[in-house]
C-alpha cells in the first residue's frame, strides 16, 4: 500500500495496564506516528484522553476497571471524535465484539507486528477500519448466529459481497489482494468493512452479546 | 425476652406453621358445626335459629378461604386487617348466642384467631386476639344473665394460657428453624468457599507449570530466535486454550481438530500458523478427511513455501465445510509442479475427492499458494 507522505505526524495515546506493551509501542512505532500520551487505567485514561485530545487512541480490550469498553463509551460521551483502535493479547470473542460495538473502530492482536501496527494506525487515523483475520471471523460468526426469521436486513445481515470480503479477510488476505481477487478497488474493500463494522455497531441484537457464549458451549 | 419475629413467607417451617394452625382452624369450624347442630334440635330450640345457621355458614366460608389462601401461602394472611377481620368473626361467634337466643355454640372455635395471631404477628398478635375474646366474655357476664362469673373467667384464662403457650412454642420452633438454617448456610458457604479455592489452586497449578517450563526453555535457548519464537507461541496456544478453550472433553469437532492440526505443525515447523475458525461441525468420516488434507497442506506450506506465516481458515455452515490454506510464499506452477513429482499436492486432491469433497489449488511461481477444501460432511 502506497502511503503519501504524512507531513504530520499521527498523535496516538496509548492505554494498557501492561507497562512493558506501552514501552514497546513507544519505541517501535515509525516515525510518523507519534506517542503522545499514555494511561494504565481506566478512568485517569478517560480524563487524559479527553484533555488531550488525540488523534488516535490504541486501546487495550481488557483492563481492570471497565476494559477498553468502558474508556470508548465515556470518551465518546464528551468527545465522539476521538477514533479507537482495540488492542488485546487474548481474543475471547463476546469482549472484542463489545468493544467493537462500544465504537472502536478496528481489533489488532497484541502479536502483530510494529510496521503492520503502523500501517494499522494509519488506516483507522484515515477513517477506514480495521479487521483483522481473527476479527473478521468473529464476526462472521456473530451474525451467522443471528437466527433466519425475524432478521432486520438493512441490520443483521451481510451482503453476500461483504461475506466474502470478510472470508478474504480471515483467509489472511489485505485490502489490496482483496481488491485483485474479487475486481473491485481497495478503497470500494474498504467501504465494505466499513459498511460491516457500522451494522455490527448498530444492530440490537441481543444475539450478538448471547452468541459468544454460546460458542464456548459447542 | 427476645422477640422472634415471623420468618419471611414461603420458607419451608412457615408453610409447615400455617398448616398447623389453619388446621386448628378447620377442627374449631367442624366443633362450632357440631354444637351448631346440638344447639337446633335441642329442646327448648333458640329464638332465632336462623342466626344459628347463618353463623355456622359465615365461620365455615371464612375457613374455607383461609384454608385456600394457607395452601398458596398467601401474604394476606399476614396483614393486620386480615387479623382483626379474623379477631372480630371470633368475637361475633361469642355473641351470636345473645342473638339467637341460644346457649353458647362457639365452642373452641374462637382460639383460632389466637393461634393465627401468633402464627402473623408472634407474642403481638397471640396477645391482641386474647385480649379481645377476653374483653367479649367478661362483657357477656355483665350484659347477660345466662353466663356466670365462673364460666367467663374460665374462658379468659383459657384464652390468656393458649395465647402464652402458642407464642412461645412458635418463638422457639422459629428460633431453632433459624439456627439450623444459618448453620446450613454457613456450611453450604463453606463448602463453595473450598471448591472455588481448589478451581483456583488447580488453574495456577496447570498454568504457572507451563509458563515455568517455557520460560526455564526460552532461558535455556536464548540464542536460537526460531525456537524462543516457538516456545513462545506454544506458551501462548496453551493459556489461550485454558482461558478461552473448550477444556478437554469437548468433542472433536471440526473447529477443535483443525486447531490442534494447525498446532500440531505449528510445534514440529516453528513456523507461525494463524487460524481462523467460523461455525462448528460435529465431526464425521468426511471432516476427519478434510482436517487431515488441511494438515497435509500446511505442512506442505511449512516446508516449501518460505514463510514465517501460514493462514488457516475452517469455515463450517451446516454441513458445507471449507478449509483455505494461503501462505505468501515462493508459490509453484500447479500444473509443472504436479507432472514433476509434487506428490504432496497430489495426495490432498486424492484425499479430498475420496471423501466426495473437492480440492483445488491456485499457485504461481512468486505468487503464493492457496489451496482451498470442500467437503459435505453429512454422514
Amino acid at each position: 500500500m502506497t502511503l503519501p507522505a504524512a507531513p504530520d505526524p499521527i498523535g496516538v495515546f496509548v492505554v494498557d495496564d501492561h507497562d512493558l506493551f506501552r514501552a514497546g509501542v513507544k519505541s517501535q512505532l515509525p516515525d510518523d506516528i507519534v506517542v503522545v500520551g499514555e494511561a494504565s487505567e481506566v478512568e485517569p485514561a478517560i480524563e487524559m484522553i479527553c484533555e488531550r485530545v488525540p488523534t488516535i487512541v490504541l486501546v487495550d480490550v481488557h483492563m481492570p476497571g471497565g476494559g477498553g469498553r468502558l474508556v470508548i463509551t465515556k470518551v465518546h460521551e464528551t468527545a465522539p471524535g476521538i477514533t479507537f483502535l482495540a488492542i488485546s493479547a487474548s481474543d475471547a470473542p463476546e469482549d472484542v465484539v463489545a468493544t467493537i460495538r462500544a465504537g472502536a473502530r478496528g481489533y489488532v492482536t497484541k502479536a502483530i507486528s510494529a510496521p503492520e501496527l503502523g500501517s494499522a494506525i494509519r488506516r483507522v487515523a484515515g477513517g477506514d477500519a480495521v479487521f483483522s483475520p481473527q476479527l473478521a471471523g468473529f464476526v462472521l460468526d456473530a451474525f451467522a448466529s443471528i437466527p433466519v426469521k425475524d432478521v432486520d436486513p438493512e441490520l443483521d445481515l451481510l451482503t453476500p459481497r461483504e461475506r466474502e470480503v470478510l472470508q478474504h479477510i480471515a483467509r489472511g488476505y489485505t485490502y489490496r489482494e482483496i481488491g485483485d481477487r474479487l475486481f473491485i478497488s481497495a478503497k470500494t474493500v474498504e467501504h465494505h468493512v466499513s459498511a460491516v463494522l457500522r451494522k455490527l455497531q448498530l444492530t440490537n441484537r441481543y444475539e450478538l452479546g448471547k452468541w459468544a457464549y454460546d460458542r464456548k458451549l459447542i | 425476652m427476645r422477640m422472634t419475629t415471623p420468618q419471611a413467607p414461603g420458607t419451608d417451617i412457615e408453610l409447615s406453621l400455617g398448616r398447623v394452625v389453619a388446621g386448628y382452624r378447620a377442627f374449631g369450624t367442624l366443633w362450632l358445626a357440631v354444637l351448631a347442630a346440638v344447639t337446633l334440635v335441642a329442646r327448648p330450640g333458640p329464638d332465632r335459629p336462623w342466626v344459628v345457621v347463618v353463623m355456622t355458614a359465615a365461620v365455615s366460608v371464612w375457613t374455607g378461604a383461609v384454608l385456600w389462601m394457607s395452601g398458596r401461602d398467601s401474604f394476606v394472611l399476614r396483614s393486620a386487617p386480615f387479623l382483626v377481620a379474623d379477631t372480630v368473626i371470633a368475637v361475633v361467634t361469642l355473641l351470636a348466642p345473645n342473638v339467637a337466643g341460644s346457649g353458647s355454640f362457639a365452642g373452641g372455635y374462637a382460639l383460632a384467631a389466637v393461634f393465627h395471631g401468633a402464627y402473623a404477628f408472634g407474642w403481638s398478635g397471640a396477645v391482641s386476639a386474647a385480649a379481645a375474646l377476653s374483653a367479649t366474655a367478661l362483657w357477656r357476664v355483665t350484659s347477660d344473665e345466662l353466663h356466670d362469673l365462673t364460666a367467663s373467667s374460665g374462658a379468659v384464662l383459657v384464652y390468656g394460657f393458649c395465647a402464652a403457650a402458642a407464642a412461645w412454642t412458635l418463638q422457639v420452633i422459629r428460633h431453632r428453624d433459624a439456627l439450623r438454617a444459618g448453620a446450613e448456610a454457613a456450611l453450604a458457604g463453606a463448602r463453595a468457599d473450598q471448591a472455588r479455592a481448589e478451581e483456583r489452586a488447580g488453574l495456577a497449578t496447570r498454568i504457572h507449570d507451563g509458563v515455568l517450563q517455557t520460560l526455564a526453555l526460552i532461558q535455556r535457548d536464548k540464542d536460537d530466535p526460531a525456537r524462543v519464537a516457538a516456545l513462545a507461541r506454544r506458551q501462548e496456544r496453551e493459556l489461550r486454550d485454558v482461558l478461552y478453550g473448550t477444556g478437554p472433553g469437548a468433542g472433536e469437532g471440526f473447529r477443535r481438530s483443525l486447531v490442534a492440526v494447525c498446532a500440531d505443525v505449528e510445534d514440529l515447523s516453528g513456523i507461525r500458523i494463524d487460524v481462523v475458525t467460523v461455525g462448528d461441525h460435529p465431526g464425521s468420516p468426511q471432516v476427519e478427511a478434510i482436517v487431515a488434507a488441511t494438515r497435509e497442506a500446511v505442512v506442505n506450506a511449512a516446508k516449501h513455501a518460505g514463510v514465517d506465516v501460514v493462514s488457516v481458515y475452517g469455515e463450517a455452515d451446516g454441513d458445507r465445510v471449507a478449509v483455505f490454506v494461503r501462505d505468501r510464499g515462493a508459490g509453484f506452477d500447479p500444473v509443472a509442479g504436479v507432472a514433476g513429482g509434487r506428490g504432496i499436492a497430489e495426495s490432498i486432491v486424492r484425499r479430498i475427492e475420496s471423501a466426495g469433497g473437492c480440492a483445488e489449488i491456485r499457485s504461481a511461481p512468486g505468487e503464493g499458494t492457496e489451496v482451498h477444501l470442500t467437503v459435505d460432511g453429512s454422514q
